[in-house]
């Protein structure tokens, strides 16, 4: 491992849920390089390095599975689809979302019965989905006016995700295939 | 001295009485068959015999092909029974069996009353007393409809078809109480259900068709500017600095114009000024139905203001920032569609809230349908099932089930409702609501008790007629109903009592109600009936109070 980049600032961070263990943590820097960090921050490198033509793609959003010991599953937000990692961030695949180049503002990754529900904010098209562990996406904007999405939340005790937009808070009580306005969030 | 008119008939009591009970038992006997889960169907013959019957398992429908019974004072009880079910129908799409089995009940146990000498009259008040406790005890029992299980339950209940409660259940916990869900015939082998993204209007392609998707005959522009007006297109040079405003925009990625009528001068240079691959330029007519509503929606949705012929517009007086914008349009030669409009989320947010208090998501009126259509535009996401059958008759029968199965379930969703939500089903509601008020059956006078009396009789009949339909024993199996907990049901399918929610045995609290309501009404008023005339026409009155 690389030593640690210094003068990066991170845009976003996440750590693994098991990081006393494996030290495992992803930080997406400001010029939007992602990296990672198998030692509990002492030492960074870029999360794409053994990706061909991946090295310098930029990353605008990055989320771990709460299941990471199981799954290994890690998501990063790329222009126009995401990145997947099933081994913890070693090796990668991309999956585009549908429509026009949709830019991914935030990513979210619930744990379910039938495998993890994967959810996709984006800029201009709101919130995208994937059931099949982020080999396929589709918009599911139903009752989402707003589709500037700015941030992504699971609310485990009410069973709800929500979406967060410059309007307002919205809900979503099935998994994300429709939404009305939460009203704690109007 | 009593007069009446050569060709008509005067019937007085006891046997207009009889006559009026023996048309309401016939139209009663005619929908029992299809009262709960284990329902058999009505085939009613069109008139012509070498086509296939109609096939009936909804109570209205099948208490309206009756027209007549032979006797006017028998047809004096079977049509009051058939105007009562199809106002049912009309209020809550769904329970009109159960209507007709409250009415008969509580219209024998009346008459019981009467006969032993209590005055119609104060019976039928004390009756319609007991009734509204009855509909509040009724929807006190309400439990929120949440998730597609409950959902599909619901449609199952309703439908009495698993496979099409199936798209329906599902449909309808994407879309909603107002979302938009289209019904169109299918293959023969099953159903299926597709959502469609964003909003949609019917609305012919006035431009030449060139197709970027040639399978699904289809255009679509990324990022499109888009002109929303009402008028005739007839000059090229009017649309001049529009494009060149929509060119001059880096981001756009073509022109769609939404208007009434081109020239074809104007169709042959926005035609020569489109290429469909890089910059493709649309022009869809202004859909026809509904076009002011249509225009508003698309102003709101793309953020464009539109050119009105009504507000003496034009394009001489067109401006850049009329032109609204989206993250896709589409068109086919009959549809025309946006997605991720650019319009004013907050502004959208709180148009379709003030649509919503105005729409009645169960109501049959034209004006409630226009409304909740365009509601279910402005909601972003469409359902579309294509139904199944093996053949016509069966198709044709599937999708008014299906009509009727979603109309009953909007109303159990619509937010805000009187009594939204759902009870548990089989008729167990009634007995409980029944239960609540048992205590005080013999509290009161000679009056009150019998229209509590007959309230019992009524609200006991409908579990028992689902049970008989099923080939229970109805007193045992009720017995062992008082005894199970509260929120029990019996599982007539399974032979067992089981929780209503957790096995989705449950009715939409309003359609219960309603049904409920109006049955012990008409049964309360159709007490009062002692003189039937009818002339010779075969015309009939009948008079609620009338002696002569």
């Amino acid at each position: 491992m690389t030593a640690a980049p210094t003068g990066f600032t991170a845009h976003e961070i996440v750590w693994s849920p098991d990081r006393p263990r494996d030290g495992t943590g992803f930080v997406v820097s400001e010029d939007r390089s992602l990296l990672v960090s198998r030692d509990g921050g002492a030492s960074w490198e870029p999360a794409f390095h053994a990706v061909p033509g991946a090295k310098s793609l930029p990353v605008t959003a990055i989320a771990i599975s709460p299941g990471l010991v199981q799954d290994g599953l890690v998501l990063a937000g790329i222009p126009g689809g995401v990145g997947r990692s099933r081994d913890r961030g070693m090796r990668w695949d991309f999956a585009p979302l549908p429509g026009h180049l949709p830019l991914v503002t935030c990513l979210l990754v619930v744990a379910g019965e039938a495998g993890p529900l994967l959810l996709a904010g984006t800029l201009e098209d709101g919130v995208a989905r994937s059931v099949d562990g982020g080999e396929t996406w589709a918009f599911w904007n139903g009752g989402l006016f707003d589709h500037q999405v700015t941030a992504l939340n699971r609310d485990d005790e009410r069973g709800i995700v929500t979406a967060e937009t410059p309007s307002g808070v919205y809900a979503s009580t099935n998994g994300g295939r429709s939404w009305h306005p939460h009203p704690e969030g109007s | 001295m009593i007069r009446a008119r050569p060709d008509q008939r005067i019937v007085f009591a006891p046997r207009s009485h009889q006559a009026f009970d023996r048309g309401v038992n016939a139209i009663a006997l005619a929908v029992r068959p299809t009262l709960g889960p284990v329902t058999r169907l009505v085939a009613v013959e069109r008139g012509i015999r070498t086509i296939s019957p109609e096939l009936l398992d909804d109570g209205a429908s099948i208490a309206r092909r009756i027209t007549s019974l032979g006797d006017p004072a028998i047809d004096s009880g079977a049509m009051y029974l058939r105007g009562l079910l199809w106002r049912v129908h009309e209020d809550a799409g769904d329970a009109t069996a159960t209507a007709a089995a409250i009415f008969t009940a509580a219209l024998a146990e009346g008459r019981r009353a009467v006969a032993a000498g209590i005055p119609a009259q104060p019976l039928r008040a004390a009756i319609e007393r007991e009734a509204e406790s009855v509909v509040a005890a009724i929807a006190a029992q309400a439990t929120p409809v949440a998730g597609e299980a409950m959902l599909r339950a619901m449609a199952t209940a309703t439908s009495n078809d698993p496979e099409l409660a199936f798209p329906i259940g599902e449909a309808l916990d994407v879309v909603g109480a107002y979302g938009q869900i289209d019904l169109r015939k299918g293959s023969p082998h099953g159903s299926t259900l597709e959502f469609v993204a964003g909003s949609f209007w019917e609305s012919m392609l006035l431009s030449t068709p060139v197709f970027t998707d040639l399978v699904r005959q289809r255009t679509e522009i990324a990022n499109p500017r888009i002109l929303l007006t009402n008028l005739d297109l007839e000059s090229p040079s009017d649309l001049i600095p529009v494009l060149e405003t929509a060119r001059a925009d880096d981001e756009a990625g073509g022109l769609l114009v939404v208007c009434t009528a081109i020239s074809p001068a104007v169709a042959g240079f926005l035609h020569a000024n489109s290429d469909t691959e890089r910059w493709p330029i649309l022009v869809a007519r202004t859909p026809a139905i509904d076009q002011a509503g249509a225009l508003a929606d698309l102003a709101l949705l793309t953020g464009a203001t539109p050119l009105l012929k009504e507000a003496g517009m034009s394009l001489a007086t067109w401006h850049p920032s009329l032109l609204g914008s989206a993250r896709t349009a589409w068109s086919t030669r009959t549809q025309m569609g946006i997605v991720s409009g650019g319009g004013d989320p907050a502004a959208i947010r709180s148009h379709v809230e003030a649509l919503r208090g105005r729409c009645d998501p169960r109501s049959l009126d034209s004006g409630a349908i226009a409304l909740r259509e365009r509601l279910g535009r402005l909601y972003g996401m469409s359902a579309t099932i294509r139904i199944g059958g093996a053949t016509d008759a069966a198709l044709t029968h599937r999708m008014a089930v299906a009509e009727r199965t979603i109309r009953v379930l909007r109303g159990a969703l619509q937010r805000n409702a009187e009594a939204g939500g759902v009870v548990p089903g089989g008729g167990v509601a009634l007995l409980r609501a029944w239960e609540a008020s048992a205590p005080h059956l013999d509290d009161g006078g000679d009056i009150e008790t019998a229209a509590r009396r007959v309230i019992r009789q009524a609200l006991t009949a409908p579990a028992g007629a689902i049970l008989e339909n099923a080939g229970y024993p109805v007193p045992s199996t009720l017995a062992r109903l008082r005894a199970a907990p509260p929120g029990s049901v019996f599982d007539v399918t399974r032979g067992c009592v089981v929780d209503a929610l957790a096995a989705g045995i449950v009715d939409p609290a309003h359609v219960v109600t309603a049904a409920t309501r109006r049955a012990l009404h008409a049964a309360a008023l159709a007490l009062t009936i002692d003189v039937l005339l009818h002339s010779g026409d075969g015309t009939i009155s009948v008079s609620p109070e009338g002696r002569a």
